[in-house]
């Protein structure tokens, strides 16, 4: 599919169209780092230039069983390192709503080609937010299930702790449909838990809503701040009990992932060693460890980036003071979701610091990059289920995202809460102006 | 302010055995420090009576290896994933340089 906010990768793809099933005529689109079988499979690397896989992941192939068509794969930032697709090496996504302005990451492309009305659903994969940042600054739905709900199988290994695929769509009963489909236990990756999706409804009269007065009272633009205490006023008036509640440890959740995931991601990018996934290489006499550094050279910066800080963490005399304190400082938010999901059901606040910010921004400030995910890291170390839905607009016309969070397994529930707000409100039918087709 | 001077950052690249340009090794010099720095706003975090924790996510039980039921024969595999095949093996550069030979 071609468009003109550079959301597709393989402009030249041919749709699948599969079987009946219970989501014949879906029109879906892939994140370029899910397997889909005789298509190319990139990560937005050049590394990766030239490789067509071989199999279907997990997930596609339960999407083919129920009817779906694939039709087209999505930019993101290289191996979904990034919150903004600037890193991606096939160039940035452009907001739809503000051409100037980035789309978010690392699902940029997925969540662009749904706010620019190009497919009706989108999948991402969401390590750190890369579903739910882009998903609020393109104004549309995005889902992070519980980690291991959704099987990893053929989707590129980021950090295999908290990647998790999902849905982004223009609605949350959208997302559902898709995310009933992709649920539930592989036996092809380990960490998948026992799990059927079953929708709910919500009891408003007995429903209990926790604000995170860690995270609310961090450094959160104004017109976010407002939109989502609307949210919030919005719930009160529908009969919840809205209360506030502590994640003492949540705001420093960002910190402790800025070392795992390049620990773990040091350790997967290994892998590519110029032999299994590239094309035929130089013709000059090479030894192994030459054609191993010759092929690395051609990661992106932020890849070197990480890989480095991974390798400075787990490297002798610094895996103590780094790698262990941040996997224990994950065990602590983790006890600390669940002694908060002890009193209340679900969990509010903004999705990110911020609407979306221009290209170049922040691009040369690694630090401020990854602070775009201080909001949305704490679900991910948590491993509990979170969704970004629109719930209004800043005076300029750009979207505002909030986030829904409950424990873990209650992926129904945050769903459930997004449809019956949806239900009544207009914020997710907004569409941007002007035709993307390429 | 962490400190990183040039031979910790080649120690550093050699061992992820990443080549830096010149100009990779300026910025990054100045870079990974800044990282560095935000990273370690962790020691300020208080830490409960239930650390340390050394795995957060159960791993189910391993299943005995099995081939993946791709229905693609070594020759699919090599024309679509691309490496180096003859006479159905990997053809891979020499593991040991000349001075080891």
């Amino acid at each position: 599919m071609r468009d003109t906010l550079n959301a597709f990768l393989h402009p030249d793809l041919e749709p699948i169209v599969s079987g009946n099933g219970p989501l014949s005529g879906l029109n879906l689109v892939v994140k370029d780092n899910i397997a889909v079988q005789d298509w190319p499979l990139s990560a937005a690397s050049k590394i990766l230039d030239g490789y067509i896989s071989p199999y279907d992941a997990t997930v596609i192939k339960k999407l083919r069983a129920a009817g779906v068509t694939l039709s087209g794969k999505t930019n993101l930032d290289e191996f979904a390192m990034g919150s903004s697709t600037e890193n991606s090496a096939y160039g940035v996504t452009k907001n739809p709503w503000n051409t100037e302005l980035v789309a978010g990451g690392s699902s940029g492309g997925s969540a662009a080609a749904v706010a620019a009305g190009l497919c009706d659903v989108a999948l991402g994969s969401d390590t750190g937010g890369s579903i739910r940042q882009p998903a609020a600054f393109c104004g549309v739905t995005g889902f992070k299930p519980t980690y291991g709900s959704v099987s990893r199988y053929g989707l590129i290994a980021l950090a295999p702790s908290y990647d998790v695929i999902g849905p982004i769509a223009r609605t949350a009963a959208e997302v559902e449909k898709v995310f009933a489909v992709i649920a539930g236990q592989d036996p092809l990756d380990q960490t998948t838990i026992d799990y059927t999706y079953e929708p709910t409804a919500v009891d408003f009269a007995k429903l209990r809503v926790g604000l995170p007065t860690d995270l609310w009272r961090l450094d959160i633009d104004p017109e976010v701040k407002e939109a989502n205490q609307r949210f919030v006023d919005w719930l009160k008036a529908k009969g919840a009990t809205v209360v506030d509640v502590t994640l003492p440890t949540a705001p420093q959740a960002l910190n402790a992932y800025c070392i795992i995931l390049p620990a773990e991601t040091s350790a997967n990018l290994a892998r590519f060693d110029g032999i299994r996934f590239q094309k035929k290489a130089v013709t000059e006499p090479e030894t192994l460890l030459d054609r191993y550094r010759r092929t690395k050279a051609l990661f992106g910066a932020e890849v070197k980036r990480r890989i480095l800080i991974g390798t400075y963490a787990l490297s002798v005399g610094h895996y103590d003071a780094y790698y262990q304190l941040a996997v224990t400082i994950q065990g602590q938010v983790i006890r600390e979701f669940e002694d908060a999901f002890q009193s209340v059901d679900v969990i509010i606040n903004p999705t990110t610091p911020t609407p979306a910010f221009k290209i170049g921004e922040k691009a040369n400030d690694p630090v401020a990059m990854y602070q775009c995910d201080l909001l949305t890291v704490p679900a991910d170390l948590g491993l509990v289920p979170a969704i970004s839905l629109p719930v209004g607009f800043t005076k300029s016309g750009l979207p505002i995202g909030g986030q829904i969070t409950a424990a873990q397994t209650k992926d129904n529930l945050v769903l459930a809460l997004a449809k019956a707000f949806q239900a009544e409100t207009d914020f997710h039918t907004k569409k941007p102006s002007g035709d993307f087709h390429g | 302010m962490t400190q990183l001077t040039p031979a910790e950052l080649d120690h550093l690249s050699n061992l992820a055995r990443l080549d830096l340009s010149a100009e990779e090794k300026s910025r990054l010099g100045q870079q990974l420090p800044e990282i560095l720095d935000f990273v370690d706003q962790l020691q300020r975090v208080k830490l409960d009576s239930q650390s340390p924790t050394k795995r957060v996510v159960e791993l189910n039980d391993l299943r005995a290896d099995e081939p993946a039921q791709t229905g693609l024969t070594i020759e699919q595999i090599a024309a679509l994933a691309r490496p180096d095949f003859h006479d159905g093996q990997v053809v891979v550069p020499a593991v040991f340089g000349e001075e080891n030979a």
